[in-house]
């Protein structure tokens, strides 16, 4: 090898590995068990609604791709079907617990999860 | 510096990047946002070869690549792949410049966390406006200390398999050489 490194894992790859374990747990802990939500806030490039979780319906979101339908039911909330290609949104559901956050980024479609006291303070 | 040798090794390298990168698109993915990252054995295998610089044109080369073939330029996926490329570049030169401590391994984990640190960063503030998409991080942050794990162990098997076919600058170098 012409810069040459080590072979083999070494004992400082150790050390690095476990400093972003550590990292990685302790993020985990931060967060916390979320509590179950109430509503969900759907996001869009030019509005914003938000739809109760406790009661089932079919809605339509427009984005710049086309229209997505969110399914509500049994207390959760899925991307039932997409226009954007990968389709990657339609796997990320349903979603229950405050926190948790549908996205649809080729159709810019965001759908997150509120607990039951909705507080904003990390949203801009 | 410019051998032709050396030039088509990383030809070569940047290609199989790309090859990788577009493999792992292909296949069905089982978990949402969850990515192999394995055109960068290629870059860890510049990295060994050829040093730093050339490490750098295997991950530009590969991103350019498939933000042109695979998707727009300034598509969210392609801004968050450069961002990614970007990020984990400067956190394997970084550890590298730490001395010869580490091995492939190390380099390779350090630039997977990055990769995946950096994308939800760029995602938060560009396309979700929200703090929640740090919620994924634990996860993605085990996948990434994984999957950089596999990527380094690979990494090391092709270098020292490549080291025997191809010993750059033993007698001059000429082009046999480089002959596989």
């Amino acid at each position: 090898m012409t810069p040459g490194f080590r072979k083999g894992p070494t004992l400082w790859d150790g050390v690095l590995i476990t400093v972003f374990i550590v990292l990685t747990i302790s993020v985990a802990m931060m967060m916390g068990s979320p509590d179950p939500g109430s509503v969900l806030e759907v996001k869009t490039l030019t509005e914003e609604v938000r739809i109760p979780l406790d009661r089932d319906g079919r809605y339509a979101v427009s984005g710049p791709l086309g229209t997505a339908f969110v399914v509500v039911e049994d207390g959760g909330a899925r991307m039932e079907s997409a226009p954007c290609p990968l389709k990657i949104c339609e796997t990320m559901g349903p979603v229950t617990k405050s926190g948790q956050t549908i996205l649809c980024l080729p159709n810019r479609i965001s759908a997150r999860v509120l607990g039951k006291v909705p507080v904003d303070a990390v949203s801009r | 510096m410019r051998s032709p040798g050396k030039l088509a090794t990383l030809s070569m390298l940047i290609c199989s990047a790309f090859a990788l990168a577009s493999l792992e698109r292909l296949i069905p993915n089982p978990v949402p946002m969850v990515r192999f990252g394995l055109g960068n054995i290629m870059t860890l295998t510049a990295f060994a070869f050829f040093g730093v610089e050339a490490g750098i044109w295997v991950t530009g080369g590969r991103v350019a690549l498939v933000a042109l073939i695979w998707g727009g330029i300034l598509s969210p996926t392609a801004v968050l792949s450069m961002a990614g490329g970007a990020a984990s570049l400067v956190a394997m030169i970084a550890v590298m410049k730490l001395g010869g401590r580490f091995s492939l391994f190390g380099i390779s984990v350090a630039g997977a966390y990055a990769h995946v640190l950096a994308q939800i960063t760029v995602a938060s503030t560009l396309y979700v406006r929200s703090l929640d998409l740090f919620r994924i991080l634990p996860f993605l942050g085990a996948t990434a200390i994984l999957t950089g794990l596999l990527n380094g162990a690979v990494a090391q098997i092709l270098v020292s398999k490549m080291e025997t076919r191809l010993k750059p600058g033993k007698r001059g170098r000429e082009p046999s050489d480089f002959a596989f």
